[in-house]
């Protein structure tokens, strides 16, 4: 058995170089250099985001989906402030603020209520950040649930046509996960490095982007700082890159989102 | 060392589905203080991965505390704990499989009349469904007592051994 260690695809010696457009490149100044993510919203549905936490400087709002066996829908919605149940919602925040300062963070907390349940959790997480015009959502979480494809697909391409950017973390264990593994949305993987520009393409998708996840300095809870490692924590690398490239060019769909990150990629040529 | 599904790195993990490393968690207060007063240890560095089963679905989380190359070699460490974790996810569930039919078959012996009841028994153990409430509980009976050490699974299979021997008995 062998395992996805997608992460692998982006150590430099494994680097493949790829081709770029043979059209006058974007470079990585004209994609969001001087950029802060003014007027773009991005949200991250996770397990909610401490907002007095320093490194993330306050949300623009804040909603849960939390399963109750009572309701008809199996769920319900509370909107309003919340805590981070973990740490890693704000992890993700402190990350997407510290590359665009200016964006409009949402919390879409989904996870941490229950188990039972979570693919629905997942799904009315992201419907609510398409229904509600986010221009980017950051998923560091997914599904290997067989049931969960067609919905989640369905969810991911709608998303895609209106032009909310999914931002997903690979997954590392056997097995397909949803929605990462759709071609309708930019999945990462973690690289080593300290440079938070410095992202990388895989040619033999689907993984498509690695950015910096291993070892990273990140925002937790109770106002804390730790060290983490993970895909999911290379995923808000690109969701922030993503918000303030949208934030300087307005209505870029996402695959001229996706054609501009490989242009600026270390191993684009 | 039961722990809540939602709270925690563990919980995150088991959430998110996702495997996760962190470092120095000591630095969230909240964390130290549940974890020092449940286990009286309290790790520096978790690895923490989700059990998958076939179906996709979670059965539990597999975590490294302290890990010796703590510091280095995240990204690693990280993919070998997912194979791992699929490797334990493997045993968990074909354990849960063995428990519910052997549970299922012994309950059938137990209320055997005949050789009639006999191939009912083995027909129920094939389209086993897990309904029955009374045996997932006899099944889990068993587990319990096996779990308590070498003594528990010599005691567990001289009961099912007897019973075993007693239903070929009365055949």
């Amino acid at each position: 058995m062998t395992s996805p260690a997608w992460s692998s695809a982006f150590d430099a010696p494994a680097l493949t170089p790829v081709e770029a457009l043979p059209i006058p490149r974007p470079t990585r100044d004209w994609a969001w250099g001087e950029a802060t993510g003014t007027g773009v919203k991005v949200a991250v549905i996770d397990s909610g985001i401490d907002a007095d936490h320093p490194r993330v400087g306050g949300v623009a709002g804040s909603v849960a989906f939390e399963r109750d066996t009572e309701a008809d829908s199996g769920l319900r919605v509370v909107e309003g402030p919340h805590a981070d149940l973990v740490g890693h919602g704000t992890a993700c925040a402190g990350i997407i603020r510290s590359l665009a300062p200016a964006a409009e963070i949402y919390s879409v907390r989904v996870l941490g209520s229950n188990l039972k349940g979570r693919g629905s959790l997942f799904l009315e997480g992201i419907r609510w950040a398409v229904d509600q015009g986010m221009h980017v959502a950051n998923l560091s979480l997914s599904t290997g649930n067989d049931q969960w494809f067609a919905p989640l697909h369905d969810i991911a391409d709608e998303a895609y046509f209106k032009g909310v950017l999914l931002v997903c973390a690979a997954n590392n264990v056997p097995g397909p996960t949803y929605p990462s593994q759709y071609a309708s949305v930019i999945s990462v993987a973690a690289r080593e490095g300290s440079d938070p520009y410095a992202i990388a393409y895989n040619p033999h998708p689907p993984v498509e982007f690695g950015a910096v996840g291993i070892d990273v300095d990140v925002a937790w809870s109770g106002g804390a700082s730790i060290v983490a490692t993970g895909n999911s924590f290379a995923t808000p690398h690109i969701a922030g890159l993503v918000a303030r490239m949208l934030s300087k060019h307005r209505g870029l769909t996402p695959f001229q989102v996706k054609s501009v990150l490989q242009s600026v990629a270390d191993n684009a040529r | 060392m039961p722990l809540p599904a939602g709270t925690g790195i563990a919980g995150w993990a088991v959430m998110s589905g996702q495997p996760i490393v962190i470092a120095d968690v000591r630095a969230d207060p909240r964390f130290a203080r549940e974890v020092a007063e449940s286990t009286h240890y309290v790790p520096e560095t978790i690895l923490a991965a989700p059990l998958v089963d076939v179906t996709g679905e979670v059965l539990g989380v597999i975590e490294v505390l302290d890990p010796i190359s703590r510091g280095e070699h995240s990204g690693h460490d990280l993919d070998g704990l997912g194979v791992a974790a699929s490797l334990v996810a493997s045993v968990v569930r074909l354990s849960s499989v063995y428990d519910s039919l052997g549970g299922m078959l012994l309950g059938s012996l137990l209320g055997a009349q005949g050789p009639d009841d006999y191939a009912a028994a083995l027909a129920q153990v094939t389209d086993a469904d897990n309904d029955s409430v009374d045996l997932t509980e006899l099944a889990r009976t068993f587990h319990e007592l096996a779990a308590g050490g070498t003594a528990g699974v010599r005691l567990a299979e001289r009961v099912l051994g007897e019973v075993a021997r007693y239903a070929r008995t009365r055949r």
